[in-house]
């Protein structure tokens, strides 16, 4: 992405295109890729052996850290396309596949 | 977008700082009024001033009070539109709880009351509760607003704004964005250390506005990352509803298995049966607590299926002298009084989890570590404050020289988030005491007071910033902190007018509840009366000069520490 150009300060100043695209991947990728997290975790937590309401209150606990992690990347990563991909591609693939997985499961 | 990982984290701190700092002063004001929240709640209800019971007789007292409780009417109302067909003129009852703490001297009582004719939730059900006189069991007025527990409490957690919880993703999202202001803000500062020793007050405003800011974000840092991570726990249900959605089934597959092993029916049977002797199951269970070395309190006691064969009464243990809140439950048939299940000691996840929001919630007796709560709480505000006040200094100049209105605007809604969050509480408080006793729907009068004042402060502020955009200290923040300390001074002398309860009284009584309310309204007015006259010499020392230091010694670089 080089929606970015460099004024005389050094500084670059992003579009607000870009802007928008950033903030609405920190936010609502982020958000996508927790749910992905929980769902594919619990799934994974089920397949082990673990009983649901603990398996949840795992990745509650956990699931908080992802999003700020997850949140902090989507400002920081160079490509603003993979950023998308990741959060909110990857947030969708684990929550089918946790999803498919939880099916099977009952 | 950035030329690198720190301009990055700058400029999320900046901003998103900016956006959610207003939200996270009032989560975090409220909070810190929440930790006494049950105090407030006898300062606000003069009758309710005596000394905290324990749960009364069950048999003798709360069955009689629990059998007279009616569902709530609106929520009957607003159950209308969920149902197919006419709701039944009696809704048939499901369960009764009692919930109670070391600092509670009135008791709450909640029934849960079926709707059946719910297509979309077989589950429905309305509420209805009473507040009782554990001494007596007589029952206090419905509409009696508990300033603590009913108004700043649901305030910090919620923002009173009900509309598709949107509270509660507001509060959630701020929490959020309050852990990545802390990331970001130890990439931006990372001399930590450093700057845990560093306050230089006589440096001229914006300095020690950011040494501030860093040291109330350094000193307090374990408070403020686990008490929004905790939170976020604590309505976890709420952001991610796995159970209610995609995980539905294994959801209640579980619960009809745990039901299952543990003797609790999932259901009623529909077959009307007697309620043995619910004082006799108290006593087994805090004969077991005992046995396993330790003795305790009920604080929380339910009956769910009331009047059925398949009810049963859970009995759990008050968590006064730990951080979780309730535990140790034993389940009882409830029309025989046996002993269905008694709660294991929870493993380890279950344990890291009741830790975690028992440390939030705190309802443990410590009263040094309830204080420590209070003083974290307003070290965030302090902390997100100093944060839009240097946002405001460091642009306010450029901004009045360019025409742009940008930091005035911020200006004001900082004066309204912070003195004016504070002159809201003061004007509900104030209310409260002046209000005849006797008005309809006093409860609402007060909550008006509340969103009245504020929006007043609100307007003072958009009004009394004028100077901001010529690069001065916008005088609204001194005026308000006047009437800040107009305002707490007055509500002490109210409380005393009408209750009769002045400081020399409660502080011989040695009635803590209402003297310590009441001295930390006096120190409010004391700090506010200091700001004031601090404020007002700075602006007649300073009556055309800009007041921030314009000497250069703080370049974009060594904001971001450089």
């Amino acid at each position: 992405m080089s929606q970015t150009s460099t004024p005389a300060n050094g500084l670059t100043s992003p579009s607000g295109v870009h802007v928008a695209l950033r903030v609405s991947a920190g936010l609502i990728g982020s958000y996508a890729f927790a749910w992905g997290v929980i769902t594919l975790g619990i799934a994974l937590c089920l397949v082990l052996g673990l009983p649901y309401e603990d398996a949840k209150i795992l990745l509650y606990l956990l699931c908080f850290l992802v999003f700020v992690a997850a949140f902090c990347w989507a400002f920081t990563a160079q490509s603003l396309a993979r950023v998308w991909l990741t959060l909110a591609g990857g947030g969708g693939v684990m929550t089918l596949v946790g999803w498919l997985l939880a099916q099977g499961l009952n | 977008m950035f030329h690198s990982f720190r301009a990055a984290m700058t400029w999320v701190h900046t901003w998103f700082g900016l956006f959610f700092g207003f939200v996270l002063i009032v989560v975090f004001f409220f909070g810190s009024l929440s930790v006494f929240d049950r105090e407030i709640d006898r300062w606000a209800l003069p009758e309710t001033r005596f000394a905290p019971q324990p749960m009364p007789s069950f048999d003798t007292m709360l069955r009689p009070i629990f059998e007279k409780i009616e569902p709530d009417e609106e929520e009957v109302a607003a159950a209308h539109s969920r149902v197919i067909g006419e709701l039944p003129a009696k809704l048939p009852l499901m369960n009764w709880s009692a919930y109670t703490t070391h600092r509670d001297p009135v008791l709450e009582l909640y029934a849960e009351f079926a709707v059946k004719n719910n297509p979309k939730d077989p589950r429905d059900h309305v509420h209805g509760h009473v507040t009782i006189d554990p001494r007596n069991g007589q029952s206090l007025p419905l509409d009696q607003l508990k300033l603590g527990s009913r108004f700043f409490y649901p305030m910090h957690i919620s923002l009173h704004l009900h509309w598709l919880d949107l509270g509660y993703w507001i509060v959630g999202l701020a929490a959020l964005m309050l852990l990545v202001a802390l990331v970001s803000g130890a990439v931006i500062h990372r001399k930590l250390l450093r700057e845990f020793f560093t306050f230089r007050p006589d440096k001229a405003g914006q300095r020690s506005r950011l040494d501030l800011h860093n040291l109330t974000g350094v000193v307090a840092l374990p408070f403020h990352v686990l008490f929004p991570l905790t939170g976020l726990v604590i309505f976890a249900g709420i952001y991610f509803p796995v159970s209610e959605t995609l995980l539905q089934p294994n959801a209640q597959q579980h619960e009809r298995r745990e039901a299952q092993t543990r003797g609790l029916a999932f259901a009623p049977a529909g077959v009307r049966a007697p309620m043995a002797s619910v004082d006799a199951m108290v006593t087994e269970a805090k004969r077991r607590w005992a046995e396993r070395g330790m003795p305790g309190e009920v604080g929380f006691l339910t009956v769910t299926h009331v009047g059925d064969a398949n009810g049963y009464v859970s009995i759990f243990r008050a968590g006064s002298d730990r951080v979780t809140l309730v535990g140790q439950g034993v389940h009882f048939k409830a029309a025989t009084g046996r002993v269905l299940y008694e709660e294991p000691a929870p493993n380890a996840i279950r344990s890291v989890n009741e830790f975690l929001t028992g440390l939030h919630l705190q309802h443990f007796r410590h009263w040094l570590l309830r204080w420590l709560y209070v003083v974290g709480g307003l070290s965030g505000c302090v902390c997100m404050a100093t944060g839009l006040c240097f946002f405001v200094s460091k642009r306010k100049r450029r901004h009045a020289a360019q025409g742009v209105s940008g930091a005035r605007w911020v200006e004001a809604f900082a004066i309204a988030s912070v003195t004016g969050t504070v002159l809201a509480t003061l004007g509900i408080l104030n209310a409260n005491r002046i209000l005849p006793t006797d008005l309809p729907d006093r409860g609402g009068w007060e909550e008006k007071a509340f969103w009245g004042t504020w929006l007043l402060t609100l307007l003072h502020a958009a009004v009394r910033s004028g100077p901001a955009r010529c690069a001065l200290l916008a005088p609204a923040w001194r005026e308000q902190c006047w009437a800040v300390a107009a305002l707490a001074l007055s509500a002490v002398l109210l409380n005393w007018a009408t209750t009769g309860d002045h400081l020399l009284r409660t502080l011989t009584r040695g009635y803590w509840p209402v003297a310590g309310f009441d001295l930390v309204l006096l120190a409010v007015s004391a700090i506010a009366t200091l700001s004031a006259r601090k404020l007002g010499r700075a602006e007649r020392s300073a009556p055309n000069t800009p007041q921030d230091d314009s000497g250069g010694d703080l370049s974009e670089a060594e904001v971001a520490h450089g």
